[in-house]
């Protein structure tokens, strides 16, 4: 759905995004991860067509960006660095002047397309007020009604769920997964971990203008060959796997082992209460701290 | 495009504020005359005004004499200025781009859209000046200034009389040089639109070029560059009022305005539709 | 930018050269019609001088830059040679033509016909009929137009040598040039350069240049000139607008000229050549050629407000053979004002003459005793 290829931007001396190789296939949740300021919102602004790389080249669609862009925008949905709107007139009437400003779609069914827009993002019945009159969440959900006004087959999100409340960021969690289900390939840039993690279904790290980091959620949350084990009986459980220990804190133990089924059954079988047992996983966290360095609006600190 | 900008123009209460502030000064100076009862001295106030005491028919040409050398400017000036700066501001720029909208058609739309708005804005100045014009003075002959024949009527500059349909042409003639002067200056604004996020200074950026080229016209060292001077042939309506019409430099007024519309929408057409838009 | 970079750099240059060429248009023009060979300067001054039947109609700038002061009641006279005044004239003949003076609020017209010389100004909204005719009257915007002054000039100076100039190209007419240089050595006037229709005669552009100056301080030039006959009647007074009927010529409406005092037959050496101005006297014309000035009596209030003006405006006041007198130049014209001593009236002199003649033609007035010489 977006490949990129040594994709670079220059604002003056600055370089905004620095040869990133993006790969965003058919069917993912992509989530674009990475710190203020490391360069996603140029980066989805050149996939959008609105900043013109400097170097490099861009495919959406299977079709090259700035070239064809035309052909491809009527089939994504975007929601870039905030939502805009007219704040004198209605969030309908917005969505309306919007829907008939771009190409496609009869004027009869657009009263339908924004009426089931507006029921999607969880503001079907509201009022007549001026956008200006809008809560930052309320706003929030009229840029995604935008975005979803098309049915788009790529829905390219930058902070989705900036200025939504814990209830509101999960119904646009749980609306993007049953859209991504449908067929849609979502692509979403956050700078919080959280958010990438429970959404995506491959990630890529950005940072400081560079992708440090592409892969499977799945591939990155790989189990470590590691066992964490809770038990009353820590002494004993180090007797049974002599030399298998690598960490003890109390009364948990990590334990050097693939299969957390056959170490649970080796230490029932040997008297030891087990309390928990998992196969130890790396947390995103992890897997992006290491790959990226210290954050890009730091300035003056040890490098 | 162009019917959802003429939507947004519409449904925007700034500008029908606008158009009510440029009916008003007419309509200010009208009252003023009437109570009066006098009429300015000839070379005093603008042009037509010691004129439209006689018949409230003229009124029309003296409001866009008034109207015409600030308030107007300014008005266009704000519209122009705010048509892709505003919609940058406001954040709504990148998702007209994105819905899709080609960015020329974006700039022709907009353009189209400022047109129409001077051409509303001036003909709503004629049709409530003529009202005023004819409610507070008469059509000739009905309020008798004392000392001038009781007949009435609309005399060209010339001396000649004019019929009633004569005037609605000459008037006619004179509001569509006046929107094509207008467009002229605001291409250039939107020009400048183009180049800034802030409506704000694109309109004052308007206001700068408008205030530099009265400045030069009075300079005769200027001598040189005054025929390209966009608000060189702006007064040149008036030559619609003479008998026989003065074409000389209508003409040129229009050639210009037309040299200016081409040059700086060609040049709001290079710079936008090749430009990052980081708004 | 390097995606958009080629298309950027077509994109300006298409602008660029659409700006270029629509600027140069006028100059292309110019370069696709050259202006071609001037005829001879003889053969040119007796194609003007006979000019005078050939019918026109055009639109002229006329500009002056002279510093002239703000002289009472010769406000529209002074405009004419301290700004640019644009004119449209219907010329049928010599005696059927109008000009209309523009401003940007309003129009002049003066109507000259066989019956009679109308005057129209909008600003009075007034219609005004001249009856008799004055050979001497104060210039207005209709001698400026240029053929009236090619023909003025070429007419006050008929045996003056003139030389050729280059070709120009004036309002879309190939118009040869002459160059007249006045033999009188005190004239003020350096050179009078005139072009003309080597066709028809009909002078397109004129440029005045006063003496040791390199800048012409009088320019008049058709902007758009068509040599057909034009219809021109006689205005007719339109319904709420005044109408006057006036015979008296304009000079002494601005003056106030005193008809009692008799001027002599020749003042600083300079014979009369005209004292018939339509009955009035005291006011006379005096030399030959371009080195002419006029005389005229005025009421000592008015040579007093023109003293100080004149004053202000730069003026040296000198003592005269009785009483004083402020003599103020602006080449080319020379001002004097002459103030005898407890006489009721003072003089005003103007001319194209140098400063001696003025000031020997001031000084006999200021001792013309009342009642003539």
């Amino acid at each position: 759905m977006i490949t990129t290829h040594a994709l670079t931007k220059r604002f003056g001396r600055i370089v905004a995004v620095d040869a990133v190789d993006l790969s965003v296939r058919e069917g993912d949740r992509y989530g674009f991860l990475g710190p203020n300021g490391s360069g996603k919102t140029t980066l989805v602004r050149m996939l959008l067509g609105l900043v013109y790389a400097t170097s490099g080249e861009i495919e959406v669609l299977g079709r090259p960006i700035p070239k064809r862009v035309a052909e491809v925008l009527p089939d994504v949905g975007a929601l870039v660095e905030g939502p805009g709107a007219y704040g004198h007139l209605s969030g309908r009437r917005n969505l309306t002047l919007l829907d008939a400003a771009g190409p496609g779609g009869g004027r009869r069914t657009r009263r339908k397309r924004v009426g089931e827009a507006l029921e999607r993002v969880g503001l079907a019945h509201v009022d007549q007020r001026p956008v200006k009159a809008y809560s930052l969440g309320m706003r929030q959900r009229l840029g995604l009604a935008a975005a979803l006004l098309r049915r788009p087959r790529l829905l390219i999100l930058d902070e989705p769920t900036n200025g939504l409340d814990p209830q509101g960021i999960k119904e646009i969690r749980e609306l993007l997964i049953e859209l991504n289900q449908d067929g849609t390939t979502v692509f979403l840039s956050s700078h919080l971990l959280a958010e990438v993690e429970q959404l995506g279904t491959r990630v890529g790290v950005v940072d400081r203008g560079r992708l440090v980091l592409e892969d499977d959620l799945e591939a990155l949350r790989a189990a470590t060959g590691r066992v964490l084990v809770g038990t009353p009986d820590p002494a004993v459980a180090a007797s049974v796997l002599d030399g298998q220990i690598e960490a003890r804190d109390g009364d948990r133990l990590v334990i050097r082992h693939d299969d957390p089924a056959a170490l649970n059954a080796l230490l029932v079988g040997a008297g030891v209460r087990v309390r928990s047992i998992d196969a130890e996983r790396r947390t995103l966290e992890q897997v992006v701290l290491a790959a990226t360095g210290p954050g890009s609006d730091r300035f003056g600190g040890p490098e | 495009m162009i019917a959802v900008e003429l939507r947004k123009l519409v449904l925007r209460p700034r500008m029908w504020v606008s158009v009510g502030l440029l009916c008003l000064l007419p309509a200010i100076v009208a009252v003023f005359l009437a109570t009066a009862d006098f009429a300015p001295p000839p070379g005093q106030g603008g042009a037509f005004l010691s004129a439209v005491v006689n018949d409230g028919k003229l009124y029309p040409a003296a409001a866009l004499a008034l109207v015409l050398p600030l308030f107007l400017p300014i008005a266009v000036a704000v519209v122009a200025g705010d048509s892709i700066a505003g919609e940058a501001s406001g954040g709504t720029l990148r998702y007209l781009l994105v819905r899709p909208v080609g960015r020329t058609r974006l700039l022709v739309a907009k353009l189209i859209a400022v047109a129409v708005y001077v051409t509303a804005a001036i003909v709503i100045v004629v049709l409530t000046s003529l009202v005023i014009g004819v409610l507070l003075f008469g059509t000739g002959g009905s309020e008798v200034i004392p000392g001038i024949p009781a007949q009435g009527g609309v005399v060209s500059l010339s001396g000649a009389p004019l019929s009633s349909s004569s005037l609605g042409l000459r008037l006619l003639g004179a509001v569509g040089y006046i929107v094509l002067s207008m467009l002229g200056f605001a291409a250039i604004t939107v020009f400048l639109s183009t180049l800034t996020d802030s409506a704000l200074g694109a309109a004052l950026g308007g206001l700068a070029v408008l205030i530099t080229s009265s400045v030069l016209e009075t300079l005769d060292a200027a001598a040189a560059v005054k025929p390209y001077l966009p608000t060189h042939y702006w007064l040149s309506w008036i030559d619609f009022f003479r008998d026989p019409v003065l074409w000389r430099n209508i003409d040129h007024g229009l050639l210009l305005q037309a040299g200016y519309i081409v040059v700086f929408f060609g040049a709001a057409w290079a710079n936008f539709a090749t430009r990052d838009i980081t708004s | 930018m390097s995606v958009v970079r080629q298309a950027k750099r077509r994109r300006w240059a298409v602008v660029a050269v659409v700006a270029v060429l629509l600027v140069a248009v006028p100059a292309i023009v110019a370069a696709v019609r050259p202006a071609g060979q001037s005829i001879a300067a003889a053969q040119l001054r007796a194609l003007v001088l006979g000019s005078e039947t050939r019918p026109y109609q055009g639109y002229a700038h006329s500009t002056g830059s002279l510093a002239l002061p703000e002289l009472p009641n010769l406000a529209d006279v002074s405009a004419l040679f301290t700004t640019t005044t644009s004119t449209h004239t219907w010329y049928a003949g010599p005696d059927r033509y109008r000009v209309a003076v523009l401003s940007a609020a309003g129009e002049h017209d003066i109507y000259r016909l066989p019956e009679g010389e109308y005057t129209w100004d909008y600003g009075t909204n007034t219609l005004t009929e001249l009856t008799g005719q004055s050979t001497v009257r104060l210039p207005r915007a209709s001698d400026l137009v240029p053929p009236e002054l090619a023909r003025w000039i070429l007419r006050s100076a008929p045996a003056d040598p003139v030389t050729t100039l280059p070709a120009r190209r004036v309002a879309g007419i190939a118009a040869s040039g002459l160059r007249l240089v006045p033999a009188d050595p005190d004239t003020t006037i350096g050179q009078a350069d005139i072009w003309a229709d080597p066709g028809t005669g009909l002078p397109v552009r004129v440029e005045v240049t006063a003496r040791g100056q390199n800048a012409p301080g009088l320019v008049a030039e058709f902007e758009d000139v068509d040599q057909t006959a034009p219809v021109v009647t006689a205005p007719k007074p339109a319904p709420g607008s005044g109408f006057t009927v006036t015979n008296a010529p304009d000079i002494s409406d601005a003056l106030g000229a005193l008809g009692r005092v008799r001027l002599p037959a020749t003042l600083g050496g300079r014979p009369v050549r005209t004292t018939n101005f339509g009955g009035v006297q005291g006011a006379a014309l005096y030399g030959s050629g371009l080195a002419t000035f006029v005389v005229v009596a005025v009421p000592p209030n008015l040579a007093r407000d023109a003293a100080d003006a004149a004053g202000q405006a730069g003026g040296a006041t000198e003592t005269l053979a009785n009483g004083e007198g402020v003599f103020l130049s602006i080449t080319p014209l020379s001002l004097a004002v002459v103030r005898p001593p407890g006489m009721r009236r003072g003089f005003l002199l103007a001319g194209l003459v140098g400063h001696q003649v003025l000031r020997a033609a001031a000084d006999q007035l200021s001792q013309l005793r009342r009642g003539g010489p």
